[in-house]
């Protein structure tokens, strides 16, 4: 079973070379990047064999529980993009969970990453030198658990990425990846608006590394820390915690798979309630697509997906321009691009679902309309809360007008392009219920042509507003300021005008052209 | 062909992906009031010639009639009149069963009060108002064609075009489905199904075309196309019999 499941694995990666040439290119660049880092990092350890103790037990905890981490996320969040070894899809062989675990254990260390992750680790037990021969043998054998963690645990979240990720949980963890690290970053802003600079001090890392090999990640690591001190009971206490770690993931392993094997597929059953929701009020054909797309907005994951970007934004604003200056400014615009770009990609998303607006001979600006209502419902109290959230900060309330128009002018045109390019353009993107950060294999490099083009566009015919808004706030100029606010609802108007007929045309002419394509994506 | 005026007329379809063709020509005449069966092997072009004949796949060459009138040049008035099941095409499934058919009936134009009214007592009878709140993602794939179904019979149509409309559906529900399609057509509707059951749509369908390679084999009423023998034997005939088989001894054994 070992040797089919390794050279099932050694299959899958070597049919990737089968692709297309961008393909291969690709993936070829990724493998060059890869063990150009992994060159660099062995280059190091005789530098990093020579630093002082406290540095070395830390970084060795500190980066190792990284690895143990990363191993453990990359599941979660490429879910779709290597699911080559998922275990659902041997659910309809004759095969026991038990004799499954130790080949598909294995065949995990096949590939790039996993060769990496074992030939760093081993080869960094070197940097115990200094320690004597009897530490760098402990480090080494230390290593070997870690990497053993690493595979079990990425099995248990592959396993369980899998089994909850197809699902609406999607929504749930997505938000939790989002909201944990901007509550970090807050913490670190809040920090550093009472020392007034942003530094990382250096005296914290060693008290971090000591609780991380407390942790079930970090303990592996923090068993070669411990006997390299001569704490010998510590050293007892994490190496317990690493076995009973494994034993735990192990059995979480076996538990998941012989779930997965006996029960492919998930059964859901909701409370079976019926409300109509945002339909209950929907009178018209119009108000069905607005509808329709808002629900979509909360619902699916690759329009929350993108919601959920929002709270970083600012967050990102804020630490590259410190708050202060114009830079800000551009907060609003940005914010209100990001969300209403989505839909360029709408009629990609709705699949080969598109049917039924083809079948229903609904007009064209109607489902054009439709689209962007749904999308402004989002865009502009956002758009507005960044635009007069960043004038706070900066407490350039001069420029109010000039944020304000730049920030509407940029919301009309982007979805006015959108409501073109997505008449035009069908572009694969991940389909429903699929993981929303993947993105799907083939024709990567036409999607980014698509993309350019659209940028390029969009940055064309922004700019005489963009160039307006610029000199008013740089020049303080109240003129300007209200020249900015009116062209861009008067200019930005007429072009999401001019976007929606011409969209709603080209949908009435091409759509079953339009529609052909979306079945020919998948 | 009789007297009884044409619901759907097909001339000259034909459409090719790529180097593969696979509708090759067909002429069709499907009469007012009948129960019109296309049947055909897999990948016989059934549902490329439905998909071109329900407007949401251009020909490459042909055109296509409905009650007269050139569907391909009145897209959006002749589509009221089609009542479309596309087979295997997604539908907006993170909507609600009920969410969804309501959809459909206010697209196709219809009073919000009569389209809920229209809604429920379709559920009613197709038995999903148990399931009425529930994502039609997370609904199983026979439930998944009823709520298609239900989405296409929405607007009160004349013609139906149904790609598949039996398949993953239990038994209770298909009976039910027949007796509504076969009312339908004694009202002066006019359906049109594509399987490859023989026997469903021998004992359903009042006329038949037989599709194979992308044209038209046989067509005609049920008796004409069957000549004596029941349609299976007819279709085996036409297809050109089953292929060679190997023995298969070491699963027989």
């Amino acid at each position: 079973m070992v040797t089919v499941l390794v050279r099932l694995k050694l299959a899958l990666l070597a049919n990737a070379f089968r692709r297309s040439a961008w393909q291969v290119v690709g993936i070829c660049l990724a493998i060059f990047y890869g063990l150009s880092l992994a060159a660099a990092q062995l280059a190091s350890i005789p530098l990093l064999a020579r630093q002082d103790p406290e540095f070395i037990e830390s970084a060795w905890v500190i980066a190792g529980t990284m690895v143990v981490l990363g191993w453990m996320m990359v599941p979660i969040i490429s879910m779709g993009a290597d699911m080559t070894l998922d275990p659902r899809r041997f659910a309809i062989y004759g095969v026991t969970a038990r004799s499954l675990m130790p080949g598909l254990g294995i065949a995990t260390l096949v590939g790039v990453p996993g060769v990496v992750t074992v030939v760093l680790s081993l080869a960094n037990s070197q940097i115990w030198r200094q320690y004597g021969i009897g530490v760098v043998v402990w480090a080494a054998v230390c290593a070997a658990f870690a990497v053993l963690l690493c595979v079990v645990g990425s099995r248990v979240s592959t396993i369980w990425a899998g089994r909850l990720l197809g699902s609406r949980w999607a929504k749930v963890l997505i938000g939790a990846a989002v909201v944990l690290p901007v509550a970090a970053a807050i913490g670190l802003i809040a920090r550093r608006g009472t020392s007034g600079r942003l530094e990382i001090d250096a005296t914290i890392l060693p008290q971090i590394a000591d609780w991380l090999a407390w942790t079930p990640l970090g303990a592996p690591w923090g068993v070669t820390a411990s006997i390299a001190r001569g704490q010998y009971g510590a050293a007892t206490y994490q190496g317990l915690l690493t076995l009973v770690t494994l034993v735990l993931l192990v059995l979480a392993w076996w538990w998941g798979l012989r779930a997965t094997m006996e029960q492919p597929q998930q059964t859901r059953l909701s409370s079976g309630r019926l409300t109509l929701g945002v339909f209950e009020r929907a009178r018209s054909d119009l108000a069905a697509v607005v509808a329709r797309c808002t629900t979509y907005w909360l619902r699916d994951a690759r329009y929350a997906a993108g919601l959920a970007m929002v709270p970083i934004i600012p967050l990102f604003f804020y630490l590259t321009t410190g708050g202060r200056g114009a830079g800000m400014l551009a907060l609003g615009p940005c914010l209100v691009f990001l969300i209403t770009w989505s839909i360029s990609a709408d009629v990609a998303y709705d699949g080969s679902a598109f049917w039924l607006h083809l079948a229903t001979g609904v007009r064209g600006w109607v489902d054009r309309v439709g689209r962007v209502a749904a999308a402004l419902m989002f865009a502009f109290p956002l758009g507005m809360a960044g635009a007069f959230g960043s004038l706070w900060a900066t407490g350039r309330w001069d420029a109010t007008a000039a944020t304000v128009g730049l920030t509407l002018g940029v919301m009309f045109i982007s979805v006015g392009l959108a409501s073109v390019l997505s008449a035009v353009f069908v572009y694969p993107v991940p389909a429903a219920g699929e993981n929303p950060f993947s993105a799907p294999s083939g024709s990567s490099a036409v999607n980014l042509m698509t993309q350019l083009v659209g940028w390029a566009a969009l940055m064309l015919c922004s700019a005489p507003i963009v160039v307006t808004g610029y000199l008013a706030i740089n020049r303080a100029s109240g003129a300007l300021g209200w020249l900015t606010l009116v062209a861009g609802v008067v200019f930005g108007g007429l072009f999401l005008a001019l976007g929606v007929l011409l969209g709603g045309r080209l949908i009435d002419r091409g759509g079953p052209d339009l529609y052909a394509r979306t079945v020919a994506v998948r | 062909m009789t007297d009884t005026p044409v619901a759907l007329a097909v001339r000259g379809l034909a459409k090719s992906f790529g180097p593969k063709v696979a509708v090759a020509g067909i002429d069709l005449d499907v009469p007012t009031g009948s129960f019109y069966g296309l049947v055909g092997p897999n990948g016989a072009g059934k549902t490329t010639t439905l998909s071109m004949a329900s407007g949401l796949l251009r020909p490459d060459m042909g055109e296509v009639f409905v009650q007269g009138r050139n569907l391909w040049h009145n897209l959006a008035e002749a589509k009221r009149m089609l009542g479309i099941l596309p087979d295997g095409a997604q539908l907006f499934d993170r909507l609600t069963g009920a969410q969804l058919v309501t959809y459909a009936g206010l697209l196709q134009g219809l009073e919000r009060d009569e389209a809920d009214r229209r809604r429920d007592e379709l559920f009613e009878v197709l038995g999903l108002t148990e399931a009425a709140g529930q994502l039609v993602v997370d609904y199983s794939a026979g439930m998944t064609k009823k709520v298609s179904l239900a989405c296409a019979l929405v607007h009160a149509p004349k013609i139906l075009l149904l790609d598949e409309p039996f398949e993953a559906v239990d038994p209770v529900s298909a009976t039910v489905i027949r007796s509504i399609l076969v009312d339908f057509t004694h009202a002066g509707g006019t359906v049109v199904v594509s399987s490859h059951v023989m026997d469903l749509v021998q004992r359903m369908c009042d006329h038949v075309a037989i599709i194979f390679e992308g044209q038209v084999k046989a067509a005609g009423t049920l008796d004409q196309v069957r000549a004596g023998v029941s349609l299976e034997e007819r279709f085996v005939d036409i297809v050109g019999g089953l292929p060679q088989r190997s023995g298969l001894g070491w699963l027989l054994s």
